[in-house]
């Protein structure tokens, strides 16, 4: 009789908790559903062990409910799915969730919650974030399963027209294996041995410029 | 004197069909390289999205004007030193094959003009041929494809933005042309010792294609002797796209191949101002 009390127990703790992530994923959402439209100014800082390349400016627009575009001249390299920062195509419209914890964060209590998301696009994905318990933003997001080893993600809001919570940073650490390229030899050196160790990324997004709500022309996410 | 002597020269080197294969070949190949390149895709681009997967947006027009130029540059300057050879190698021989040496210098004309000139003229061909390869490289290359930020890969992935791109390019043209003066002085020089034009040629080409080959091989003797080959500093073009340029390492490699002209000059005059023409 016990043990299906305890049983019990836990069965009700685990949908007392996905109950619980529902709810303030839902207020992450409710965030973000302020807002129909924005276009941002980002400026994009890639550090790689075995690349240079330069910063970059370039201007992102978003319309509801998932129109994006990114324009950009220069070459740059975007984390796909942090780079929208919306909980809808982070997690896209069916997923599963669990709060799985609680954590300080810049002495901050935040809820950890585990999603699966069971969007085909990302199959295998398992995502854990971090939401502000005060103003239910997402702080940090860990995307498991992708095509490259550990993608973590720190996101610093701040609050916009005094209304809609947007993110003034995004820092973006990955690992990754040894890019494989033709190389060119140097005149009068020899090419450094290559390692095949993972090798860490950064990707900064730096945003600048938020004009939110005020519309904006469809021509602009079309033929992009 | 010097100036009718020049024009001369730069008549008899253009008079010749032999001068225009390497422009009729360059004309025919690189626009069908440009094409070829275009049909095939970005080969960067989609190894960057292999290896970086779904997770990664990747921005910025890679198969640009730019990127097809440097590629064409790189696969082709290889190439053009033959091409030269074939106008280099008949400065002097030329004058034995067609009896003229007599008739060019029975006028009142110093041999050290004429060795002058006939180098001027070779560095003029040298010149609009570089011109023309990037002309033929770049501009529809730059049309067809448009402009873009350069990925160039050496021990790192350096990405050179688009506003830095034209005076790269102007400078490595302008060094792949010195290199193409060594060359010119070269067979010019080979050229000097006989009167039949074919053995300058294959002289040429063979001591680049060994230099090259030695240049290459990992063993610790050629090792040592690669930085005394001129054909280690031709490829001098390649360090305008590295970032930081090695400006003090580029100038010296320029500084080697100019002295390399006026070495093959020098033992040139020497050999046409002591050449016995009257047997």
């Amino acid at each position: 009789m016990k043990k299906i009390f305890y049983v019990f127990l836990i069965f009700i703790n685990f949908v007392l908790a996905q109950d619980q992530s529902r709810i303030i994923l839902d207020k992450v959402k409710s965030n973000f559903d302020l807002i129909n439209d924005y276009s941002v100014e980002v400026i994009v800082k890639i550090k790689i062990p075995e690349a240079e390349i330069p910063d970059i400016k370039a201007k992102i627009y978003f319309k509801k409910p998932d129109k994006f575009h990114i324009e950009s001249e220069g070459f740059t390299i975007l984390p796909k799915r942090i780079i929208n920062f919306n909980p809808q195509s982070l997690f896209g419209s069916n997923f599963k969730s669990l709060l799985t914890g609680k954590k300080e964060i810049d002495g901050e209590k935040h809820f950890e919650i585990k999603v699966i998301p069971d969007d085909s696009l990302y199959p295998n994905s398992l995502i854990t974030v971090y939401v502000n318990s005060k103003n239910f933003t997402i702080r940090k997001i860990i995307l498991g399963g992708t095509s490259v080893k550990n993608i973590e993600s720190d996101l610093f809001f701040k609050l916009i027209d005094n209304k809609f919570w947007m993110p003034e940073k995004i820092e973006t650490i990955f690992e990754f294996n040894l890019l494989h390229f033709p190389r060119f030899k140097k005149m009068n050196k020899e090419l450094n041995n290559q390692s095949n160790l993972p090798q860490q990324g950064v990707i900064s997004l730096t945003y600048l410029n938020y004009v939110i709500n005020k519309g904006i022309n469809d021509e602009i996410f079309k033929n992009k | 004197m010097i100036k009718t002597l020049l024009s001369i020269e730069l008549y008899k080197i253009f008079k010749k069909w032999r001068t225009y294969i390497g422009f009729i070949a360059f004309g025919v190949f690189i626009p069908l390289m440009i094409y070829a390149i275009n049909v095939s895709g970005n080969y960067y681009l989609k190894n960057f999205n292999r290896q970086l997967g779904d997770d990664f947006l990747i921005t910025g027009n890679l198969l640009n004007g730019y990127f097809v130029s440097f590629i064409i540059l790189q696969a082709m300057i290889i190439h053009v030193p033959f091409f030269i050879t074939l106008v280099g190698g008949d400065l002097f021989a030329g004058e034995g094959t067609a009896g003229t040496y007599r008739i060019l210098l029975s006028r009142p004309v110093k041999r050290g003009e004429v060795v002058f000139t006939k180098f001027t003229a070779g560095y003029i061909y040298a010149f609009i041929f570089i011109l023309f390869f990037a002309a033929i490289s770049l501009l529809p290359s730059l049309y067809f494809l448009g402009t873009g930020d350069l990925i160039v890969a050496f021990d790192k992935f350096i990405v050179i933005s688009k506003k830095d791109l034209w005076w790269r390019f102007l400078f490595s043209y302008g060094s792949a042309f010195i290199s193409m003066c060594v060359v010119v002085s070269l067979s010019s020089m080979f050229s000097s010792f006989v009167n039949n034009a074919i053995g300058p040629i294959v002289a040429t080409m063979a001591v680049i294609i060994i230099f090259t080959i030695i240049g290459e091989l990992p063993f610790e003797f050629f090792e040592k002797l690669s930085p005394y080959l001129f054909t280690r500093y031709m490829v001098v073009w390649l360090s305008f796209f590295d970032n930081p340029i090695d400006w003090q390492e580029t100038l010296r490699s320029i500084g080697i191949l100019i002295l390399h002209c006026f070495v093959f000059w020098g033992i040139t005059y020497i050999t046409f101002t002591r050449k016995d023409i009257l047997s």
